[in-house]
């Protein structure tokens, strides 16, 4: 599993941090912009609740290939 | 329609011609009404009806002709987001009310000027600067509980939630607490009414102790929120004067009463709800998610957009000029996203527009939320038991565009 970020449309809310510290780092403004960040089978369903956590809309998790 | 007094005491107003009469109302947003709307249900009924109305009463001095308003989450973060076609551009024209052109920023820019501008602040207000707040506000809010607690009673506005937020955002800008009374009734001139002279003179009020501030910060230059914008830089180009006196005027009115505003409704619910205050007392995880559900349940705050250019929006033919008011209580409480908007303390997902949508997403929210989250760990953990005072009258108020408590007295078993 990955995480795409649409960077250009992160506002900054930093719900999807607050939810997945690990792997949502934000940046000296508190944006995200890392356009991809991969996740560990371990981290998956952090990953889902930080990515439904964007107000935005901004974060997708793409699963891996089976 | 509501069966409460006008706030506004506008005459007889009449829709632009281009407005189609079915979607023409008057219905009364800015008064929430007494003791018994501690919820913001009476917006709910906006949901049954249409997603885009045009309400005749709106800002009387922004939108003297009336604005049309969104009221389906969906549509609004539609508006919010479209900055083309959305502006930002005149939503509230503070300066002109005495006789100045300096816009609110970044309040009243669009892109890609807004984010040049706004790109100045926003490290001052990170998540990872505000966390490192986290023990001076824990420490300021036992302070003030430890100056009542043994009362058995305090009147929570002017004793708790208006001195937490304002001292800390006081702090961050290095201006005096001992004069927060009237910084509040200056702010409170401005966005609890709507009373142009009121408006004008706390305009006035507010422009002429900024300007003399600026001026020593940029003799005496130190490391807060006012000297940063003063030696401020956008992409290569120092702050012209209007834009440091528009950073410093948003900033000075938005960091004085959201908070405190939605700290009243917050303990107000709590005060009735026994079993959450227990619940939130043991459980720091829960308190993360509840101080979002407490933004979405009790979303205080409003925006305006103005339209760029003629559209046909979901059936609302809009004209260039028209003005779109987003109150986010309306798109927070609707059924389609949050189901009955009863309060959720874990609720997950919450997508919800407190803190607004968009480019022009609230700067002080990571503040706000640490400020909300701290301000119920201290609390609960010294006064875990408290109601509201039996027979108080509570009113509020919302006209200017901030909904909040006048006050809001509780009680508590004396130790």
């Amino acid at each position: 599993m990955r995480i795409l970020v649409d960077v250009g449309s992160c506002c900054g809310h930093a719900r999807c941090a607050e939810a997945a510290p690990d792997l949502f780092v934000l940046n000296d403004i508190g944006y995200l912009d890392t356009p991809e960040i991969a996740v560990s089978e371990d981290q998956e369903a952090i990953a889902r609740r930080g990515a439904g956590a964007c107000p935005e809309g901004c974060i997708t998790i793409e699963e891996a290939e089976a | 329609m509501n069966d409460v007094p006008r706030s506004l005491s506008a005459g007889p107003r009449q829709a632009p011609a281009h407005v189609p009469a079915e979607m023409v109302r008057d219905y009364e947003v800015y008064y929430l009404g007494g003791s018994d709307k501690h919820t913001f249900s009476f917006l709910t009924g906006l949901h049954k009806d249409r997603d885009v109305f045009y309400n005749l009463n709106a800002d009387p001095i922004i939108c003297p002709n009336g604005s049309w308003y969104v009221t389906s989450f969906k549509l609004m973060n539609e508006v919010l987001k479209d900055a083309e076609l959305f502006s930002s551009r005149d939503m509230v024209q503070y300066s002109r009310l005495i006789g100045e052109s300096w816009d609110m920023i970044p309040l009243e820019l669009d892109p890609p000027e807004h984010s040049r501008i706004r790109l100045v602040v926003m490290p001052m207000f990170s998540p990872q600067r505000m966390r490192l707040l986290t023990d001076r506000i824990a420490a300021r809010a036992a302070a003030l509980i430890d100056g009542f607690a043994a009362d058995g009673r305090c009147e929570f506005i002017d004793r708790f939630a208006n001195p937490l937020p304002v001292s800390i955002f006081l702090e961050l800008l290095d201006l005096p607490f001992d004069r927060h009374h009237d910084f509040l009734r200056w702010a409170s001139g401005i966005v609890h009414s709507f009373d142009p002279e009121e408006r004008r003179r706390a305009t006035q009020d507010i422009r002429s102790y900024l300007s003399d501030v600026v001026a020593e910060r940029r003799a005496n230059p130190g490391d807060d929120v006012i000297s940063g914008i003063v030696a401020g830089v956008a992409r290569g180009v120092p702050l012209t004067d209007d834009e440091i006196t528009g950073l410093c005027f948003m900033i000075f009115i938005g960091g004085l009463d959201t908070v405190a505003a939605t700290l009243g409704f917050t303990f107000r619910w709590l005060a009735d709800n026994p079993e959450a205050r227990a619940r939130l007392r043991a459980d720091a995880e829960l308190r993360n998610t509840a101080v979002e559900e407490f933004v979405r349940a009790f979303s205080v705050v409003q925006a305006k957009r103005k339209l760029t250019r003629d559209v046909d929006f979901h059936g609302a033919p809009m004209k260039a000029g028209d003005y779109v008011t987003c109150v986010m209580g309306i798109a927070d409480t609707d059924p389609d996203e949050f189901g009955d908007g009863a309060v959720q303390l874990d609720r997950q997902p919450n997508r919800h527009v407190g803190f607004g949508m968009g480019a022009h997403r609230c700067l002080g929210s990571h503040l706000a939320r640490l400020e909300l989250r701290v301000a119920l760990e201290v609390w609960l953990d010294r006064i875990p038991e408290f109601s509201v005072e039996p027979g108080a009258q509570l009113t509020t108020h919302g006209a200017g565009g901030v909904y909040g408590y006048d006050q809001l007295p509780l009680v508590w078993p004396q130790a």
